[in-house]
């Protein structure tokens, strides 16, 4: 699904790391590495966004410099930290926007759209939140629809950016374990990029470490924290 | 909603055509709009005239409307209008230069120079603005920019008046003030043209502009390309401000108000619906504030009535929306 060879990513003149090859086919795959290490710039790398990398990315044995916007679209989601809509959108209309790549130019919703919310909002379990105002719901709640809508998106690969950044440790702990369970009953690839190692070896299929310019990938849960231990040099 | 808008307009344009400083009979009206004739011929301009004023307010007030909204949107904020990118200034400093250029400008390059101008003008800062877009990717930071281009065009139109006399002083002085009087047939077919023609292609930004609700990496992840949105956006706003400043003048408040309006109003999100509902919107407040130009007998300048409508629009709105919220 998602294959990389001989990357080479830099942001300006700086470089980043290096990575040789990786093939990745689902599960949670979590990205690890210290602050401006570039877990940021390798997800926008592998959205398309960042031009300043050598190598090739490829998604479905296609190069994603030839995907057109459209089509990456429908390929790859989306979840960032900070959770923000301007307007007064109910959380239905918040999941419905993630169906904008399979609409028209008049954005018209099918029966299709709403019936993948519906699906996604019994998942997630928040089938009364429908008519709730986006903008009362705690951090929480709204990183979860956010969430929600990468799901309706319907893309085999979802990409997020430390997701739980703004939330408190039972919010934390409940997107781990949520994470793993959509993973599971879904067979999507999940690449999240994360600063909290507790639940790491339990929730998470796979780990890619940046640590001294390289990225490495590893996939036995049990050796995780030992392995990013040993990489810092903490102990 | 969007029929008992439409209905608003009905209404307001038969007001419109109904009262005047000259009262003229019902049957009259439809007479002549028939293309009859009555007894008293001079009633015939009256009866243009109002028919005119009507059709360039409900063009002024969607094209005013629509610009407020795709820039609310793009830029994220409720207080963005059509003013804020320095286009509506850049208008009329064209005008400015015409008007205050010194004895017998105007004169000499007509209505004409003056309106073009106001579209020079215009398309400069337009230019201009598209060409720090090349550079500068944070909407805010363009905003910012725009703010800036407006304070500074201000700021020559105050310089222009050192050579201006008073007569001319006081001519841009009125213009300031918007109306939507006096448009000949010919001017009134090239603006509503170019409105319509705007109106018809921000089709293409009702995708992304259901993305950039979301912000823009969200947008583009959504498959929006956001480098042809930022273009969009900047011809589609600048031109309608434009063209809209030109022949009415600065008019303030509408291009904020109504989408503000239309987000408290319609509950559907999509913009395929709330475009069309700022459009009406935006042409019913636009009548309406005419109209009450109209019934004090031309004597309150329309930009004072709109700041009277608007600005408690926007207070009420503001106020109700983020009650929802909090």
């Amino acid at each position: 699904m998602l294959e990389l060879i001989d990357i080479s990513i830099s942001a300006g003149s700086k470089k980043l790391f290096d990575l040789e090859k990786l093939q990745l086919q689902k599960g949670v795959i979590a990205l690890v590495g210290r602050n401006g290490s570039g877990k940021s710039t390798f997800i926008r790398t592998l959205l398309g966004e960042h031009a300043a990398y050598k190598g090739a990315v490829n998604l479905n044995g296609k190069n994603i410099d030839e995907i057109t916007a459209g089509e990456k679209a429908k390929l790859i989601s989306v979840v960032y930290s900070r959770p923000q809509i301007f307007g007064n959108h109910r959380v239905d209309d918040v999941l419905l926007l993630g169906r904008l790549p399979h609409q028209n130019l008049f954005s018209k919703a099918s029966d299709e759209d709403f019936e993948k919310v519906n699906q996604i909002k019994a998942l997630l379990k928040i089938d009364s939140w429908s008519e709730k105002s986006f903008q009362i719901l705690s951090d929480g709640e709204k990183q979860l629809v956010m969430i929600g809508r990468a799901l309706v998106q319907d893309t085999p690969v979802i990409l997020m950016d430390e997701p739980a950044a703004f939330l408190d440790i039972v919010n934390r702990y409940e997107l781990s374990v949520l994470l793993k369970r959509i993973a599971d009953q879904t067979g999507k690839l999940i690449i999240c990029s994360t600063h909290q190692l507790d639940r790491i070896e339990s929730d998470c299929d796979g780990l890619l470490l940046i640590a001294h310019q390289k990225m490495n990938y590893y996939n036995q849960p049990t050796e995780f924290l030992k392995t990013i231990n040993t990489a810092f040099g903490i102990l | 909603m969007l029929a008992l808008g439409l209905s608003a307009i009905a209404l307001l344009f038969a007001l419109n055509l109904l009262l005047g400083d000259v009262s003229i009979p019902v049957s009259d009206i439809f007479t002549l709009l028939s293309g009859g004739e009555v007894e008293n011929n001079s009633w015939s301009y009256i009866i243009e005239s109002r028919l005119n004023r009507s059709i360039v307010a409900i063009f002024s007030g969607a094209a005013l409307a629509l610009s407020g909204i795709i820039l609310q949107v793009y830029f994220r904020n409720p207080l963005a209008g059509p003013g804020v990118l320095g286009i509506t200034s850049g208008a009329s400093l064209g005008v400015a230069f015409i008007m205050l250029g010194g004895v017998g400008v105007v004169s000499f390059f007509g209505q004409i120079g003056v309106i073009v101008a106001g579209i020079l003008g215009a398309v400069s800062v337009l230019f201009l603005l598209l060409l720090v877009s090349k550079f500068i990717h944070n909407a805010v930071t363009l905003l910012v920019i725009g703010l800036m281009f407006g304070y500074f065009t201000s700021a020559v139109i105050d310089v222009l008046f050192l050579w201006a006399d008073l007569d001319e002083t006081r001519a841009f002085v009125i213009w300031g003030m918007g109306s939507f009087e006096g448009l000949q047939t010919a001017d009134l077919l090239l603006m509503c043209g170019i409105i319509l023609l705007a109106i018809v292609s921000s089709a293409f930004l009702i995708k992304p502009m259901n993305a950039l609700v979301l912000g823009s990496e969200y947008a583009s992840s959504l498959g929006i390309n956001l480098k042809v949105t930022k273009y969009l956006v900047i011809l589609h706003t600048g031109v309608m401000a434009a063209i809209v400043t030109v022949y009415c003048g600065p008019i303030s408040f509408i291009g904020v108000a109504v989408p503000q309006l239309v987000r408290l109003i319609w509950s559907s999100k999509n913009h395929f619906i709330q475009i069309p509902a700022t459009l009406i919107l935006g042409a019913a407040l636009a009548l309406l504030a005419d109209l009450i130009v109209r019934v004090s007998g031309n004597t309150l300048p329309l930009n004072t009535v709109t700041a009277l409508i608007g600005a408690p629009i926007i207070i009420y709105t503001i106020i109700k929306l983020n009650k929802k919220i909090a």
